[in-house]
Formats: structure tokens, sequence, C-alpha cells
């Protein structure tokens, strides 16, 4: 299941549709706090998130999944505006494996979720 | 005979001492002093009565030289006070120092540069007691000595920045080789003010950029997916394509909101400015918004006071003000909420006012002092469908800026809004005067 997080409604429903379409199970949030809520109460394998949200960024979100023992291992892929960048130990610090700039590909989306998840179950598979 | 020799020989010396005098003066004078060699002297009173003359055509001269020695040093005394004037009439700090480096003299600008409450200009001063930067100081005397030795360059500018508690100011620096002698013109310029403008420019584009690029991904990926096959259901073609189109309108709106706004901002918009009925141009933006806030269950209201309320101005801004206004209202109000829009009349301040309030969810005290800023949004309201996040700052520079009124919103959170705006009304200013 994949939890998509943007605060503008349209981005969430285009992502969704397109998510559902590749055949995921998609659940919708529209800022970091109910993203959180979301995964609370569902079993998500991978949180796509936009950068800027009101209430709890991105990047907030990203770190809370990333200090919490029971969402540590979570998978975030975020959007993002061209320019910004991230070093590569805040990346891994905030648990997030790849920035997607905007404008992005809904099928570019969909083979980067589907690599993410197949790298993480092969690794699982090996552990 | 003796006492008029005395006085003859006195007054060859007074004459023998510099003196100029006319040609008829000095011919009789030239007969007296030989009659005076010859030792005869033909006519004492004669010479006594010349002599007399030579002395007043002398005082004469004296007189206008001193006079015209007086009206020069008025004059160039009347220039330097002029110089002096116009060097203190300079916001730019302007000093000239010494070759030894010492400041010959600065104006009332370059005196309270650091911020002193008393003037420090003394007989013998450092540029280091004018500039509160020690570097600075530093080098700007590092430079005017350098342009005392250096024949061919004549010009050198520097840069330098202060703290002064949080802020923080730029100045550039200009030396110029004022004479022979080494005295070196120094402009001060600060460009405080240039720096935070390029700043706001940055943030703006970088907001813009931001902006744009949202309704970009919705419209991309909706193409795509029309490409490539996802769309083949009707029901979600439709879904997809009517997002894209709503996009597509967000985007033409933000380009142009942006265009007006800095259209007013950099003074070159031309409005049509003509009397206006503010109350029939709020009718109008209201019947056209009537489909609209009844997709959403939403009462409008539309009241007007039966008086005159008529103003000079722009009608195309004035209805983009209103029209932003009540659809804002229509936008954000919860389904089955009413807005009123209303014009009236104030006397006091020889305005019409439009005011639309709602029963809305209200705005937070916190983001009231900002919502007009470019790009300001409220958090609560972010899944709400959104606009170009210029309106309200397209609406304050049409009413502020191009017709002179004002503009604000008054809110209780949990009870709804009202937003408002005067416009100085009909004859205003004849009959104030």
């Amino acid at each position: 299941m994949i939890l998509v997080v943007d605060d503008e409604a349209h981005i969430v429903r285009v992502v969704a549709f397109k998510l559902r379409s590749a055949g995921f199970e998609v659940i919708e949030a529209f800022d970091g706090e109910e993203a959180w809520d979301r995964l609370e109460e569902s079993r998500v394998d991978l949180v796509l998130t936009d950068r800027q949200m009101p209430i709890l960024d991105g990047i907030e979100l990203a770190r809370r999944i990333a200090s919490n023992p029971r969402t540590t291992n979570l998978p975030v892929i975020m959007l993002t505006a061209r320019g910004f960048r991230l070093t590569p130990s805040e990346l891994s610090d905030a648990g997030i494996v790849e920035m997607i700039d905007k404008p992005f590909s809904p099928r570019g989306l969909v083979e980067r979720i589907e690599e993410v998840l197949a790298d993480r179950n092969a690794g699982e598979a090996a552990a | 005979m003796l006492l008029i020799q005395a006085f003859i020989w006195a007054a060859v010396g007074f004459i023998a001492g510099g003196l100029s005098y006319g040609l008829i003066q000095r011919r009789r004078f030239d007969r007296e002093c030989r009659g005076l060699a010859e030792g005869s002297v033909s006519d004492p009173t004669g010479l006594a009565v010349g002599l007399r003359d030579v002395h007043d055509e002398h005082e004469r001269r004296i007189h206008a030289v001193r006079r015209e020695q007086t009206l020069s040093r008025r004059v160039a005394e009347e220039r330097a006070v002029r110089a002096r004037r116009a060097l203190e009439g300079l916001e730019d700090p302007v000093i000239v120092l010494d070759a030894d480096g010492t400041v010959a003299e600065c104006n009332q600008a370059a005196s309270v540069l650091g911020g002193r409450s008393e003037d420090p200009r003394t007989e013998t001063m450092a540029i280091e007691d004018l500039l509160p930067s020690r570097v600075a100081a530093r080098e700007i005397a590092d430079l005017a000595r350098g342009l005392c030795d250096v024949e061919t360059e004549v010009v050198r500018r520097t840069f330098f920045t202060m703290v002064e508690g949080p802020d923080v100011r730029d100045f550039a620096v200009s030396l110029r080789r004022l004479d022979s002698t080494g005295r070196v013109l120094v402009v001060i310029h600060e460009t405080t003010r240039e720096r935070e403008i390029l700043r706001m420019k940055s943030e703006f584009v970088a907001k813009a950029s931001h902006e744009l690029r949202t309704p970009l991904s919705s419209i991309r990926a909706t193409l795509e997916m029309l490409e490539e096959g996802d769309l083949e259901d009707e029901t979600a073609r439709s879904e997809m394509l009517g997002i894209a189109s709503e996009e597509v309108d967000r985007l033409a709106r933000l380009v142009d909101d942006m265009l007006d706004i800095s259209r007013i901002e950099a003074g070159v918009a031309r409005p049509r400015i003509q009397s206006v009925d503010l109350g029939g141009l709020a009718r109008e933006v209201v019947d056209a918004l009537r489909p609209a806030a009844e997709r959403r269950s939403i009462e409008l209201v539309s009241r007007r006071r039966d008086e005159d309320l008529v103003v000079e101005g722009d009608a195309e801004m004035l209805s983009t003000v209103i029209t932003n206004l009540v659809g804002n209202a229509i936008k954000y109000v919860p389904e089955g909420e009413r807005v009123v829009v209303e014009v009236a009349p104030d006397d006091l301040t020889r305005s019409v006012v439009v005011t639309v309030t709602d029963t809305g969810l209200g705005i937070p005290a916190e983001d009231l002092p900002r919502i007009f800023d470019k790009f300001y949004r409220i958090a609560r309201y972010e899944r709400k469908a959104r606009g170009s996040g210029l309106g309200l700052d397209l609406c304050r520079n049409i009413v502020e800026e191009v017709h002179q009124g004002r503009i604000g919103v008054d809110s209780n959170l949990g009870e709804g809004a009202r937003f408002w705006f005067g416009v100085p009304a009909r004859h205003a200013s004849s009959l104030a005067a």
C-alpha cells in the first residue's frame, strides 16, 4: 500500500489514479500531520510525499518516519521543485530514497516505486 | 611758511607712497613739484587746493576698490555657503580627506554615519572617527593614499557592510582625487535597499516558479496518461481532463496576476480613470459569480445603499478587486454558508466602501497581518481549491496604489471574515478643498 501526500489536491488525485491503474493500493493525505495519522492506522509499504506542505512538511514527515522504530524502514520518495537538493547524509538520515522533480512523469514514478519496492523485498528476503 | 613746507613735504611723501591719481592732478602736481625744486612756490593756495583734489580722487578710488573687494568677497562667501549647503543637503555621506589621511571636510550625513548622537566633526579627525567599521575605514584610507600616489587612476571603488543590531547595512564607496595637493573626495552610498529589492525579487521568482510548477505537474501527468492509454475509462478521463483544464486556468491567472502586479508596482500600469458606480459594478460581479455560489449551495446576497456610490476609478480593475474578494469567499466558506456583498458611502473618509462578509471559518489572528502578501496561504485552508496566491496582493495594489484607497480584513476565528475596501468618492478632493 502506498501513501500519497501533497497539499495540492489535484496532484494527489492524479498520482493516486496512476498508481491505482498500475495495480497499487493507495491512501491519501493532504499534509504531514494527516499522513502520520494514516501511517498509524494502516500498513503502508512506501510513502510518496511532496516537500512543501503546511503544518508538517515532507522533510519533517520523513524524519519522523525514520526516527520511529515502527516505521524506520519505510522508504520515502519525495516530490520537490527543481533546485532543491539535500546532501546524501541528509537524505539517508531522513530515510529518503529518492527526490523527484516536479513536473514528473507518472510512468517514471511508477517504475521508480516498483524498483524501490523490489529492492526492499529482495533485501528483506536476503535478511 | 615752514608749516606750509612741512605740509607740502608730508603730502609729497604721502603721494610718493604709491598713490594713483588722474592726469590733471598729476600735471598740476608735477608743476608744483618743479616750483618746489626751483625754490619758488608761485601759488600756495592753488597748491593746497590741488592737493585736496588729489586726496579726494584718491579717497574715491580707495572706496571703489574696497567696494569691489567687499562685493567679490560676498560673492565668494555666498558661493561657499551654497557649496556647503549642497554638500549638507546630500543624503549620501561625503568626506574630503587630506593627503595625510585626516578628514578635511565632511557633511552631516557622514557625521551621523556611525549612528552617533553628537556631531563628531572636530579640527583633527581621522576617517576612523566617522566610520563605525574599522576595517572599512582602514581600507578607504589605504585606497585614498593609493590615489595620491598614482597619477593615472582617479576613481576607485569599494564596498563595506555594517552590522547594527539585527540590521545589516551595505555601502558602496567611491573615491576620487580632488586636486593636485592629494586631497581625495570620498562618497559613500548606502545600497541596503538595492540589496533588499534584489532579495525580494529573487524570492518572488523562486516562489512564482514553485507555483507555476505545481499546475504544470498535473497537466503533464494528465497528458502522459492520455497518451499511454490510462484514461480509456470515460469517468476517469473526464475527471483527469477536468483537473488539467482547471490547472491551465490557474496557470493563466497566475501569469495575468503577476503581470498586473508588476505593472502597478513598477508604476507603468495605465488605468482608465472614469466615473464608476461601485454599486452597479458589485451587482454585475455578484450576478457573474452566482452560478459558482449555487454550485456550493452558498447564499450570495448583494446589498447597496440607495445613495451616490460613484467613484473615480478604473472599472475593470475595481471589478477585479470585487471578483477576487467575492470569489475567495465563495471558494473558502463551507457549503451552505452565506456571503454578503454590501456597497455604502463612508462620510467620514469621503469614500465608497465595498464589504464582503462571510459566515465561514474565519481567519486565525496570526495570519491576518500577512494575508495580503504574495503567495501567502493560510495553512488550514490549504486543501481547498487554490488560486494564484496573488489575488489579494493584486487587490491591495489596485486599491492602494492605483486608487489611493484602503483595503483590509477583520476576522475572528470561527466567526467568519469581513474583507473591505474603500475608494475616494467622486469629487471627494474638491469637497475636501
